[in-house]
């Protein structure tokens, strides 16, 4: 391996058997630990690239390498090891009897032994130990995607893709997810993150921001300038954060970026105090 | 606007209680709820507290699918639903569920809306009538001939509305029917219920988790946790620290207008604009 890219995806072209084409030309390096969220409307072709991290969807044309592994001579199992990748749908991903034995899984084919203690450890940060021994089929959809993590982060891939990983889960879940993501990014892996969910993804601690747009990638950049950009939101149908919207709208942007409502009370509060009387007279 | 002092309830529940069969703890309790002709409601509450169970009451399929136990009363447009059947309860419910896969039996969206219709025993001009308004409503005449299995997520949730508002029924409850589609589409589709609120005066009872989007729609807010937590304006909901309580999203633009001490809450950004620009003028 001469580079040090963990993950390389270079012209990367994706044509589906019915001949449509997802993906065009998409070039993406990760090079560190990074905590990345890759957003666009339904259809533009987030899925299908990211079921190429793990080799569930090989190149049309280009090239992706996991650690300078080529996906399409690499198997899934391998590039598994250190690709986790926690679908949308719950349901396409389970097979065991109960929840202790479905988040086992992969523990016990990666590392060879299981750590119940570990298991019971994970269940019970993501608040559904209770389910231990029911079978996930018998779990809510936000309980069920909490099992469906839980099996990935059992095993503790360098790299974390999570699918929509919002999508049912009420706020005090979402907050509880978040927590998760921000402590694993702490500890050195790379969290990928494709959601709609723009005002959770304003909260989460990203380092960067991918825009997909009808299979082409339209931004790779940091999310403050992503979400103070309006005009490349809407023109790959998406929306801004309320509080970057409401800034912008105030034309208070070229002084301050909040990109959610603790930020910008913390700017508030900071003018409250300082800056109270130019802001008077814009108004 | 008010609504209850010259109009009808159009639903009224009274101590209602319901079991799914084999289960000992109910999935809602005692419940007691006016709703009015015309008004349009959004109920909130944590996953898992019985807001699908509200639902499916109201077009009947509790009891009349799920079996199991209900007591106290239901009346839905003066019917008792326990006496009543799912057919002729769903000539006045018009049900949307969050996943229009589950509903879509159809070849194309021409059949998929004359489905009901046809069900209904209405005249072949009226079903081309109805089929013609409600494409030109939701302004999707383009996909009238386009096979089901082609249309993206959005799409189908369209139609699947479009089938049910052909049916023209009194009351629209709608299931968490946004929380597939990327927010762009949501906000779409929001909009466009309000636009068949207003022209149609149905009444709207829409069951969601995104009320940065659905709150500055609605006359009513319920937060719902196997009963009714409370029940009044927006506005005057979002003051109390309930929200946050019951683990539910509360705007960034009202969480932080809460945050600096401003009284008459924004329900959305364009509102944020003028109160905090009110705001910073008296500081």
């Amino acid at each position: 391996m001469a580079n040090h890219e963990i993950i390389k995806v270079e012209n990367l072209w994706y044509t589906y058997l019915n001949g449509y084409t997802a993906l065009k030309g998409i070039n993406i390096e990760i090079n560190s630990k990074e905590f990345i969220a890759v957003v666009g409307a339904n259809g533009s072709g987030k899925t299908t690239l990211i079921k190429h991290f793990n080799g569930l969807l090989k190149p049309t044309k280009g090239r992706v390498t996991v650690y300078g592994m080529d996906t399409r001579t690499t198997s899934v199992a391998e590039l598994s090891r250190y690709v986790g990748v926690v679908f949308q749908n719950p349901l396409n991903q389970f097979f065991e009897e109960t929840v202790e034995d479905e988040v086992a899984f992969a523990l016990k084919n990666f590392k060879g032994n299981v750590d119940s203690e570990e298991i019971a450890r994970i269940l019970r940060e993501l608040g559904i130990e209770h389910l231990r021994r029911k079978s996930p089929f018998e779990a809510s959809l936000g309980e069920q995607k909490r099992i469906t993590l839980a099996s990935v982060l059992v095993y503790e891939p360098d790299f974390i893709v999570l699918d929509e990983p919002t999508v049912g889960l009420d706020y005090k879940s979402k907050m509880r997810l978040l927590k998760i993501l921000t402590e694993l990014y702490g500890r050195g892996k790379i969290i990928l993150v494709v959601s709609h969910d723009i005002e959770f993804l304003a909260k989460a601690p990203l380092t960067r921001i991918i825009i997909l747009n009808n299979g082409n990638l339209v931004f790779d950049g940091f999310p403050r300038e992503a979400f103070y950009n309006l005009p490349l939101l809407y023109s790959s149908r998406l929306v801004p954060p309320q509080i970057p919207d409401l800034i912008i709208r105030l034309n208070l942007e070229k002084h301050f970026k909040p990109l959610n409502d603790e930020e910008a009370y913390e700017i508030v509060k900071s003018l409250v105090k300082e800056a109270l009387v130019d802001v008077r007279k814009r108004y | 606007m008010t609504y209850e002092n010259n109009e009808d309830p159009i639903i009224k529940l009274e101590n209602l209680t319901y079991f799914y069969p084999n289960t000992e703890t109910p999935a809602i309790e005692n419940v007691n709820l006016t709703i009015y002709k015309g008004e349009f409601i959004v109920i909130a509450g944590p996953s898992g507290g019985g807001k699908s169970t509200l639902c499916r009451v109201l077009n009947g399929i509790i009891p009349h699918f799920y079996g199991g136990e209900l007591k106290g009363k239901a009346f839905v447009n003066g019917v008792d639903v326990k006496n009543s059947t799912i057919s002729e309860l769903s000539r006045y419910v018009g049900l949307v569920f969050q996943n229009p896969v589950n509903q879509i039996v159809n070849l194309t969206v021409e059949e998929e809306i004359a489905f009901g219709l046809e069900n209904m025993m209405f005249q072949p001009e009226v079903i081309e009538e109805r089929i013609s308004w409600v494409l030109e409503v939701l302004n999707i005449e383009h996909l009238r001939n386009r096979p089901t299995y082609a249309l993206s997520g959005g799409e189908l949730q369209k139609v699947a509305l479009a089938s049910i508002l052909a049916l023209k029924p009194e009351i629209l409850v709608l299931d968490e029917t946004t929380a597939n589609m990327d927010p762009y589409s949501a906000r779409e589709f929001l909009e466009l219920l309000k636009k068949i609120w207003n022209e149609t005066g149905v009444t709207v009872i829409l069951v969601e988790h995104r009320l940065s989007e659905a709150l500055q729609h609605a006359n009513r807010l319920i937060l719902f946790n196997r009963t009714v937590v409370a029940d009044g304006i927006p506005r005057e909901i979002l003051k109390s620290d309930l929200l946050e309580d019951m683990g539910i999203e509360v705007p960034p633009v009202a969480r932080l207008s809460k945050k600096i001490g401003v009284d008459n809450l924004p329900l959305n950004v364009e509102e944020a604009v003028e109160v905090l620009k009110e705001w910073l003028i008296m500081k």
